[in-house]
């Protein structure tokens, strides 16, 4: 096992508050690794510059043994790193069909197609079919995808992120708000992903991120405080210290 | 300005003089703007009603003036323009405030059109002059020349509702809503202020602010249907140059502007027909040196 | 299930034959219509589809990819000038006239799109447009000597020479027409294949999303640069169009109202569709004949017509009738079972 995505000493500064101070970050290719912390520890500030909504104030990010510091996120994106958000993000107008169409038409690269039709077209049908097919969503193909309930969105918008078929995949908080139900239906697929994607994922649900990863990173104000195996997490005492007295 | 130089010392009077009517200019570009930069900063949007408004402000004054005399038509105006405002906020605009803000846009466009062939109907096309009459009519020795007394009654005005709607923003609650509300209005919602409510009323006093600067145009220049179309753009340059949803950013920019304008048109020969596209010059160079306007806080728009 | 989904994106290219057919015969059928049913002339129906292909350019990017321009009318307005500046000081024919005034736009509108786009977005672009326009009408109204001042330049004859042996002669307003009703259909087919092309799919999603569009892979910035460049092409023809339809261009085509008034020909017919543009168009500029008619005061009941689709269906006509015959066909295939249809299809 290799390590296939790490950051240097990343900071992000604004103004006088550290909100992601010198992390150093390994992830070995394959696995799942969670970063998991109380709120306002710095994970989405993390997540924002790992995908390029921010430039670091400091430090560097290393995929592939290439530096993509600074990078903006398409072209982030465009080197094999997906994400999903918060809140399902998706185009809510389009139907199912034609989201997942314009997600893998991203990989064949900015050719218009004004005059031409172009003969990748065909190709790009096929793929959004497998796709839609792998996330369960054949039946809604031509839903407009606004009206699809909160874990079918969830799921589109993993198809969105499957289709750019990235190599490192990015969670932040994949069962937010999301019955217990949909919650192990997402695990579930969290697990099939990851036979195919490496995956790094900000979670709150200890349950889940002490069943799935094989490797927790821990977050405090801006600073990491811990990183190990699961077993390990659980009986460190800075990380019990950190959440206060709850329950690991 | 070595131009400028030359006439202060050849004619330093009149250059007085000019300078005290490129501020009387600017302070209505000052009223128009501050009331625009309001409701921009409540809803994100420009109002194009607003002109619509500044120009029956001025209508209304026009008519009013004839049976109470001109300085009551005034304020009278204004605070018409001050309910009609409230009552277009709270029974159309805010059903749009839950879609895109260029929606907002369109019905204040539309608002624009219906209320600019009112006027024309109700008061025809021709241009309509005013005149200050009673105190107002006359002017006052300010030792380098007779001033007229109406010009130094706008200056006085505005000075004076400029301080209350400071202190509006600066000491009360619905100042500091406002402000918030600029900022975040999901968070003061939370703090449990009747949003619908405050929207109203600073649709209101934006909406005053237009009517009065309308009230106090009239007697200055000529009144006419499409003054609402050209002064909107003025008062829209104003914020961009200030800074969109800053005080000071309207009231300075305003200066600036109407100064400039006032000073091309009576010292460079020629210069009136310039006299609109300097607000544009000015505006693209700020806009050159500081993106974001002379006072402008980081954000809103984006 | 895959194999028929495919098979009806191979028929959607396809399904344009339809829908562009079906608005040749329309254009064939317009002057018979305007002068025999509607008790109009041709002339009024060559001023419909003008400012229709003007508002259905604008609605690429406005409709289509979301950012809304209050200031296209410059571009008819430049394009405008340029060939009338040509055609009435250096005595250029149409295809001259029309190839320069159409490159120097362009050029114009991509210079403007580098500096525009990457730096605003949503209202403040809006705004800045405004602005952009207001400077070329300053421009326009104050340069005399080039521009001809307030009273623009006036006294551009019609073309006389278009095609080798052509019979048209256009001074004729049922062959001027027939030219604009050629470049109509020519427009709508280059706009049909631009927003049914993998590059009308990419402003599509910019349109719902474009954080998402970005994380996909796709240079937004770059994208909503190119659909600007593409929007301003057919206001451009437009306009050189407009200055042989009027006989003159006057400074005022390019005030900010009148940017207003494409912007709300497009809200009228339809602004997520693609011939919504083209029957607002055709609308207002009815309406503004027939009402003016009986009332000088007609832009008062347009804006009012306007602001109750603002406020009620800002979907628009078209868009309205697209939902009412999903209802039907819906209401019809529930019967035998089946899922709700995606209303998302910007097609028909």
């Amino acid at each position: 096992m290799s390590v296939i995505f790490r950051t240097e000493g990343l900071s992000k500064y604004f103004d006088s508050l550290k909100a992601v101070d010198g992390v150093d970050f390994a992830v070995e290719e394959g696995t799942i690794h969670a970063i998991i912390g109380p709120n306002g520890a710095g994970k989405t500030t993390f997540f924002n510059m790992l995908t390029g909504n921010f430039a670091p104030t400091a430090g560097k990010i290393i995929f592939r043994d290439e530096d993509i510091t600074g990078l903006p996120p398409h072209i982030i994106t465009r080197k094999g790193i997906g994400r999903s958000f918060q809140i399902s993000n998706i185009f809510g107008g389009l139907s199912v069909y034609e989201n997942v169409r314009v997600a893998v038409q991203a990989t064949y690269g900015d050719a218009p197609g004004i005059l031409v039709r172009p003969k990748w077209l065909d190709e790009v049908d096929e793929k959004a079919q497998e796709i839609i097919e792998r996330v369960g969503l054949t039946q809604f193909s031509r839903v407009q995808a606004a009206t699809l309930s909160h874990g079918d969105e969830k799921r589109l918008e993993i198809g969105l992120v499957i289709a750019a078929n990235p190599t490192l995949l990015l969670f932040d908080e994949p069962t937010a708000g999301m019955s217990l139900d949909e919650s192990h239906q997402t695990m579930d697929m969290l697990q099939d992903l990851a036979k195919r994607h490496t995956i790094v994922l900000i979670e709150h649900d200890m349950d889940l991120v002490m069943s799935l990863s094989k490797q927790i990173t821990v977050l405090q104000n801006g600073r990491k405080i811990a990183e190990g195996s699961p077993a390990e997490i659980r009986g460190n005492a800075l990380v019990q210290q950190a959440y206060l007295g709850t329950a690991i | 300005m070595p131009l400028a130089t030359v006439y202060l010392t050849i004619m330093p009077n009149q250059m007085i003089a000019t300078i005290f009517d490129g501020l009387t200019r600017g302070m209505l570009y000052v009223l128009l703007a501050l009331g625009l930069n309001i409701i921009l900063g409540l809803m994100g949007v420009i109002n194009f009603a607003h002109g619509a408004f500044f120009a029956l402000g001025a209508y209304i004054t026009f008519t009013l003036s004839q049976r109470l005399g001109l300085f009551p038509a005034i304020i009278a105006a204004a605070l018409c323009m001050a309910v009609l405002g409230m009552i277009m906020e709270s029974t159309f605009i805010r059903r749009l405030y839950s879609r895109p803000p260029e929606h907002v846009l369109m019905f204040t466009f539309g608002a624009f059109l219906i209320i600019v062939q009112i006027i024309r109907k109700i008061w025809g096309d021709t241009p309509q002059p005013l005149s200050p009459t009673g105190f107002l009519a006359g002017s006052i020795n300010l030792g380098f020349s007779q001033y007229p007394t109406f010009r130094l009654l706008v200056v006085a005005l505005t000075v004076l509702v400029l301080i209350i709607v400071y202190l509006i923003l600066v000491r009360t609650n619905l100042g500091l809503t406002i402000r918030a509300g600029t900022r975040d209005s999901e968070m003061v919602s939370i703090l449990g202020i009747n949003m619908p409510l405050t929207f109203t009323i600073v649709f209101g006093l934006g909406s005053l602010l237009g009517g009065l600067a309308g009230g106090l145009e009239a007697p200055l220049y000529n009144i006419d249907p499409n003054m609402g179309a050209t002064y909107i753009i003025i008062a829209f340059l104003v914020v961009i140059v200030g800074g969109i949803g800053s005080f000071w950013g309207a009231v300075v920019g305003g200066l600036i502007i109407g100064l400039l304008q006032e000073l091309t048109v009576q010292l460079i020969p020629g210069g009136s027909s310039a006299e609109d596209i300097v607000p544009f010059a000015f505006m693209l160079l700020i806009l050159l040196v500081r993106p974001r306007g002379l006072f402008g806080a980081e954000g809103l728009f984006d | 299930m895959a194999t028929s989904a495919l098979s009806a994106h191979r028929r959607s290219s396809w399904n344009g034959l339809v829908p562009l057919a079906a608005w040749a015969i329309v254009l064939v059928l317009l002057p018979w219509f305007m002068q025999h049913v509607l008790k109009s002339n041709v002339a009024l129906a060559t001023n419909m589809l003008i400012f229709g292909i003007a508002a259905l350019g604008f609605n690429l990017l406005y409709g289509h990819t979301g950012e809304l321009s209050f200031g296209h009318a410059a571009f008819i307005g430049l394009a405008g000038y340029f060939a009338a500046y040509q055609i009435l000081n250096h005595g250029w024919t149409w295809w001259p006239a029309l190839g320069l005034a159409f490159a120097a736009t362009m050029l114009f509108a991509f210079i403007l799109a580098r500096v525009i786009v990457p730096r605003s977005t949503g209202i403040y672009f809006s705004m800045l447009m405004l602005a952009v326009g207001q400077v070329l009408l300053f421009i326009g109204e104050r340069w005399n000597a080039v521009t001809g001042g307030d009273d623009g330049l006036q006294g551009i004859p019609r073309p006389t020479y278009i095609l080798p042996g052509s019979p048209l002669n256009m001074n004729n307003e049922l062959h001027f027409y027939v030219l604009v009703a050629v470049i109509a259909w020519l427009a709508t087919l280059f706009m049909w294949r631009v927003v049914h092309s993998p590059f009308g799919a990419v402003c599509h999603a910019i349109r719902e999303n474009k954080q998402r569009a970005e994380f996909l892979g796709y240079n937004v910035t770059r994208y909503k640069i190119n659909a600007f460049v593409l929007s301003a092409t057919l206001p451009a023809i437009a306009g050189v169009l407009l200055g042989y339809y009027d006989g003159a261009v006057n400074p005022g085509e390019m005030n900010w109202t009148e940017s207003g008034d494409i912007v709300m020909m497009t809200l009228l017919g339809g602004a997520p569709t693609f011939w919504g543009p083209i029957l607002g168009a055709g609308l207002f500029k009815f309406m503004q004949q027939y009402v003016s008619n009986y009332t000088q005061f007609w832009e008062g009941y347009i804006g009012i017509v306007f602001v109750g689709f603002v406020l009620f269906a800002p979907q628009g006509i078209w868009g309205l009738a697209e939902a009412w015959w999903r209802n039907m066909r819906a209401g019809r295939a529930s019967k035998t079972a089946g899922a709700p249809e995606a209303s998302a299809e910007n097609a028909s």
